[in-house]
């Protein structure tokens, strides 16, 4: 018996789209569903076809979904806006992190000093509460108003940024 | 390969397609030939004809920031393959909710400090007016403004807090592609997408910096690590919470023994 191949409405939406026929161990198919056309035409149009599958082909089969969610993400952010892209947005969350840790500094520095001049606040069974301005910053982000992030470990697994976000040294100083 | 007659070397665009790099060439400014990784990133991301129809698409001093946008987007990519970029914000908006959170709470126990001491300056003028035979004071008008001390808004008025949903949730938001993330790796932000504004929002915001200019050069890719240390856990939140209902009960006593001085010495 003659096992017949799937028509064309099977066909990823990414064969579709390149009006090919779908074979059964494309690579693009697990990803790139028929009901989600626009998906693969944004990332076709950032970053081409071949460019996905190349780099598809290098990462572990199980990680391959949030490497083409994570492509797809940025080809839409390109598309909105071709300068910056994705990139905007990382800008814009350092920045905010950056202000978010000064105010945290000036926040620290004052209970600080009404700690060192106040008597101790007691919770309900007369113990004293911990003084934050003791403790060290959050996740060790901030030293000398400069923020310096994460580990070096590179596995994708959890997700550390290798880049130094800081200021130039003539700002870091003030 | 050099250009004929020329002393200049190829680009690294031209040197790894091998073909002449001319003077008029787009991609020479922004890829050295000293630097073939760079090129090489950006080329396994983009390829050479699709970073040519961004640029061609864009003012010429839109140019240049599109290229460092690319070639940093790139460079991300070649760390991380899984995740690029999205892991990086993704990463980001985790931290930043630490810190915000680790904020609220370092304002919270600030409050109760100031608060503190209001209440202890305000016995203290009681207690110095009932020493000089003053008037005794309206007791009810002393709770009353102790108790608006108490129940005034704690809550410190940040720019991101106000801020934070419109741009966080704007990256996010409405993401159709964003729910199919490795939840092991990245938990927390399942937290956090929650639905509103799109993208476009983001649109809005970049278009304001003038200082993505000066942001391209603190972006330092060469690896300096730090050991991230452990989140401070919020037990201490907890007990902040269980010292409001102290201090009100503190307030209250302090009252009382003013009251109590006030009674003797009517008596005398």
């Amino acid at each position: 018996m003659r096992n017949h191949e799937p028509r064309a409405s099977s066909s990823c939406a990414a064969c579709k789209f390149l009006k090919r026929r779908c074979t059964p161990n494309c690579i693009f198919a697990p990803y790139f569903r028929s009901d989600e056309p626009t998906k693969f035409a944004k990332v076709h149009k950032v970053f081409g076809a071949s460019n996905v599958s190349k780099i598809l082909i290098e990462v572990p089969e199980e990680q391959r979904e949030d490497t083409v969610n994570s492509l797809a993400y940025e080809a839409e952010a390109r598309l909105r806006d071709p300068v910056y892209g994705c990139i905007g947005a990382i800008a814009l969350l350092q920045r905010k992190m950056v202000e978010l840790q000064v105010d945290l500094a000036i926040a620290r520095a004052r209970l600080a000093r009404y700690a060192a001049n106040s008597p101790p606040i007691l919770n309900d069974h007369g113990s004293m509460i911990p003084n934050f301005a003791e403790f060290p910053a959050c996740g060790g982000l901030v030293d000398n108003h400069r923020l310096i992030s994460v580990t070096p470990d590179r596995t994708e697994s959890s997700i550390n940024i290798p880049i130094r976000l800081g200021y130039p040294d003539s700002m870091a100083s003030s | 390969m050099t250009l004929k007659g020329g002393t200049s070397q190829a680009c690294a665009s031209c040197k790894y397609q091998r073909r002449k790099c001319s003077s008029e060439c787009p991609l020479a400014p922004y890829f050295p030939p000293d630097q073939p990784k760079m090129f090489q990133n950006a080329h396994k991301l983009f390829g050479v004809r699709k970073i040519l129809k961004i640029l061609e698409n864009l003012e010429s001093h839109q140019q240049e920031e599109a290229m460092r946008s690319i070639i940093y987007q790139a460079n991300i990519r070649d760390r991380f393959p899984v995740h690029g970029c999205w892991g990086i914000i993704c990463k980001l908006h985790f931290q930043i909710r630490q810190v915000e959170e680790e904020l609220h709470a370092v304002l919270a126990h600030l409050e109760m400090y100031r608060q503190q001491q209001q209440i202890a300056a305000l016995t203290e003028d009681v207690t110095s007016q009932l020493e000089l035979g003053m008037a005794p004071p309206q007791p009810c008008l002393a709770q009353q403004y102790s108790y608006s001390i108490i129940g005034s808004n704690i809550g410190y008025s940040s720019n991101y807090l106000d801020s934070n949903d419109n741009v966080g949730n704007s990256l996010w938001g409405q993401h159709p592609y964003a729910t199919n993330y490795d939840t092991n790796s990245m938990p927390i932000i399942q937290s956090q997408l929650v639905a509103s504004q799109p993208l476009a929002s983001q649109q809005e915001e970049v278009q304001n910096y003038d200082e993505m200019h000066p942001f391209f050069d603190t972006i330092d890719d060469r690896q300096s690590y730090i050991e991230t240390k452990e989140p401070y856990e919020s037990s201490s939140e907890e007990s902040l919470k269980d010292t409001a209902p102290s201090m009100e009960h503190a307030a209250e006593n302090e009252l009382k023994s003013a009251a109590a001085c006030f009674t003797l010495t009517s008596i005398n």
